[in-house]
């Protein structure tokens, strides 16, 4: 029964790569290994960034005898990044996956049910926390060349999963007992608010990486005397990472342990939640008045309904939005030392004028690619496609209001942050008209990438919405493709910077990007819609 | 296969699984490609003018995947304003059609919220409100209670006495006995009988012309 579970769990994962989303055909051989070249990619490029963090780590702290708590440091960031990775994935998963009722109609234990959706988020579970957690790994057998604790990563690796799938469980579950009890829109609101307080939190701490890492080095021995004591199973997990086999059996223990814990808690409830319905409080239609729209504006209307029905859309999707207005406040009341920060990476640029509408552009076309609303917006006309495609509107209309929408959420806060950035580094005004103008273009061509990603990837047959918000590999494309976008940019300045003052350069990247996405809006204006038309 | 309807007809559309109804069905409303033959609606080719075509039909699913994410109210004024129906008359069609299907109370709620019956009534409403001039269903009646899908046959009757065609398919021959002017049987893809229902029929039901058909054609 079990295996039987498991099988169809895991056939549900893994069937992006073998299975076309548009048709449910099954894919040919190459494209199944581009899409397993792609996911690895991404992966890699993830794994990269924490090698760096690590790369920077590793060494004071070996050399102050805290080998641990170097790993402890990635163990958490681990744990945390388990967390975030799944806990959606948790709560649609485990609760409100469509195939529940067919599934415990049957002879089905809950519990059994439970243990194999359980099992596909540990591995989703396992590959975040791997990607953070086998970098520090790598880098730490690089400084002090231990073997053992080369060889201590994948079990560590997989232990700490075990804790973000027991923590990501507790908040799915709250976030299961919330909906049960919170019915409509206001569920969303909850889930929103509490979700970007937990963000907030975490951003906070993260911006204050430098300040603790100052008194990490200075008070060592005491943080970790506190950590021991605070959060002592990663003590064991720090030592385990270093080698120690008794540590590993410890800390092994301990995540096993408490995973059984929550287990047993929420196999009680899971039932209850799975098959409690929520409908909101039933209200009864009075008539009114109604108005006419036009075709634009309803179509524009039904994405902006869309959007804000989908806690998991808005935060997986516009978390830019919010990002770039907290930017604009941030370098606004920090004027000063951001002022100086950015200075100083001015003075790492080729020399030239100032540069400091560069440095300025670029956070903002970097926080803008958080925002890839369009990326999943083809996909998430799922099996109600044929509403759009069955009237009498243009594939070009429906592309274009999905588009539009993209703008409409992603362009004012990104002209905010960037009035914030001109008001505090005061450019002359031809800089503030370019990095407006920057800023804009940066995001319509996030807009109609993600969206074209998407016409070549969509993936109609989804039974969770979270499946094509989180997993697809066009919001992928989207997310690092706007990364590759601002890194190639800034690469070309490094070359060019000698040459080219920064005003000019500019004034180039803005309309290279305008081109850029006209020439892809071109092409979804010309192929795209015929992809829509018969999806 | 060429089939013909002309206004003021209920054209019943019979086969067995996998036949190939639903394929045709989405082929005529212009959600499906074809490399072979033409369909014309009001002398227009879906191929050619797909827009013109959608704006004089209505089409209903065999399955009502509606947006999950609006109310049946929000909903109903989407389509409206899709095919650019007056404020006045979609507050007159959707009150009428909505009272006819008994959902009126229920207009407010999410579309996620509803069953399938109700799902299938609000798709139908969401038909009828452009007052198109064809409409092609697949398997309308499924999900109804008997009282809505008695309605439906009215409406149907309805439409087709003011000039209107309907196009449906449908596994309950007894429904497609009592209520088309005309019957096409497939299989495979292929068509083995079209007519009207007399023609179709003889003096037998149409059940048993159906299941000979299906076995001198095995």
């Amino acid at each position: 029964m079990l295996k039987t579970l498991l099988k169809k769990q895991m056939m549900e994962l893994g069937a992006f790569l073998y299975q076309s989303g548009k048709e449910g055909k099954r894919r040919s051989k190459t494209s199944t290994v581009m899409y397993a070249l792609l996911m690895v990619y991404s992966i890699v490029m993830v794994g990269w960034i924490f090698w760096l963090a690590a790369d920077a780590l590793c060494e004071p702290l070996v050399s102050a005898d805290l080998g641990w708590l170097y790993f402890a440091m990635f163990g958490i960031s681990g744990t945390v990044v388990g967390v975030i990775g799944s806990i959606f994935t948790t709560y649609s998963g485990l609760y409100r996956a469509k195939d529940n009722e067919l599934l415990l109609a049957m002879p089905v234990p809950p519990s059994k049910l439970l243990f194999s959706r359980m099992t596909v988020i540990y591995l989703m579970s396992l590959i975040f926390t791997a990607v953070t957690t086998l970098p520090a790994a790598m880098v730490y057998f690089r400084t002090t060349g231990s073997a053992a604790s080369l060889a201590a990563g994948l079990p560590v690796a997989a232990m700490i999963a075990l804790i973000a799938l027991s923590l990501s469980c507790i908040l799915g579950w709250l976030i299961g007992l919330v909906s049960v009890r919170i019915k409509g829109r206001g569920k969303n609101a909850i889930i929103i608010i509490l979700t970007l307080a937990f963000l907030g939190g975490y951003y906070y701490g993260y911006s204050k990486i430098s300040t603790y890492l100052q008194l990490l080095i200075a008070g060592g021995q005491q943080i970790a005397g506190t950590i021991k004591k605070v959060l002592y199973p990663m003590y064991q997990m720090g030592k385990a990472s270093e080698g120690s086999f008794l540590s590993l059996l410890i800390f092994a223990l301990m995540s096993a342990g408490f995973f059984a814990i929550i287990y047993t808690l929420v196999s009680r409830s899971f039932m209850k939640i799975a098959l409690t319905k929520t409908a909101p409080p039933k209200s009864r239609y009075k008539g009114k008045n109604m108005k006419k729209a036009s075709v634009m504006k309803a179509l524009l209307r039904k994405e902006s309904m869309r959007f804000t029905g989908s806690s998991v859309y808005m935060l997986n999707c516009g978390l830019g939005t919010v990002m770039l207005i907290v930017t604009g406040a941030a370098v606004v009341i920090k004027s000063e030392s951001l002022l100086a920060l950015a200075q100083l990476a001015e003075g790492m640029l080729p020399a030239g004028t100032s540069a400091l509408p560069l440095i300025g552009a670029a956070v903002v076309g970097f926080i803008a690619s958080m925002n890839d609303i369009s990326a999943p917006s083809v996909s998430l006309e799922g099996s109600s496609i044929w509403v759009v495609q069955s009237a009498p509107v243009s594939s070009w209309q429906i592309l274009k209001s999905k588009i539009l929408f993209h703008c409409i959420v992603s362009v004012p806060p990104a002209l905010i942050c960037s009035a914030c950035i001109i008001s505090v580094i005061k450019p002359v005004a031809a800089d503030g008209i370019l990095m407006m103008l920057f800023s804009a273009a940066v995001v319509f061509l996030y807009a109609v990438m993600g969206l074209a990603a998407n016409l070549k990837m969509p993936n109609l047959k989804w039974s969770n919405e979270t499946v094509v918000i989180k997993q697809s590999f066009s919001v992928l494309i989207s997310l690092f493709g706007g990364w590759a976008v601002i890194i190639v940019l800034s690469v070309i300045y490094f070359v060019l910077g000698n040459i080219v003052r920064p005003v000019v350069y500019l004034a180039c990247a803005t309309a290279a990007i305008f081109a850029a996405a006209a020439g892809i809006t071109l092409w979804i204006r010309k192929k795209g819609t015929e992809i829509f038309r018969f999806l | 296969m060429t089939l013909h309807i002309n206004p003021g007809e209920i054209y019943g559309f019979i086969g067995h699984n996998g036949a190939g109804k639903t394929t045709a069905i989405k082929s005529c409303c212009g959600i499906l490609p074809f490399d072979q033959g033409e369909i014309f609606i009001k002398g227009m080719s879906v191929k050619e003018n797909p827009l013109e075509c959608k704006k004089v039909l209505a089409y209903i699913p065999d399955n009502p995947d509606l947006y999950e994410f609006m109310t049946g109210i929000q909903y109903l004024n989407f389509i409206a304003d899709i095919f650019a129906v007056e404020a006045d008359r979609r507050q007159t069609l959707i009150g009428k059609y909505a009272d006819i299907f008994e959902i009126t109370d229920d207009l407010a709620q999410p579309v996620g919220a509803y069953s399938h019956g109700m799902k299938q009534k609000l798709a139908i409403i969401s038909a009828l409100i452009h007052e198109p001039e064809l409409i092609i269903m697949d398997e309308p009646f499924v999900g109804l209670d008997p009282k809505a899908s008695h309605r439906l046959k009215e409406i149907m009757r309805n439409i087709c006495r003011e000039g209107g065609a309907i196009f449906f398919s449908t596994h309950v021959l007894e429904v497609a006995e009592k209520l088309c002017d005309k019957v096409a049987i497939i299989k495979k893809g292929k068509l083995i009988k079209e007519g009207t229902m007399e023609e179709v029929r003889g003096d037998v039901s149409l059940e048993e012309v159906f299941l000979e058909l299906e076995d001198s054609h095995a």
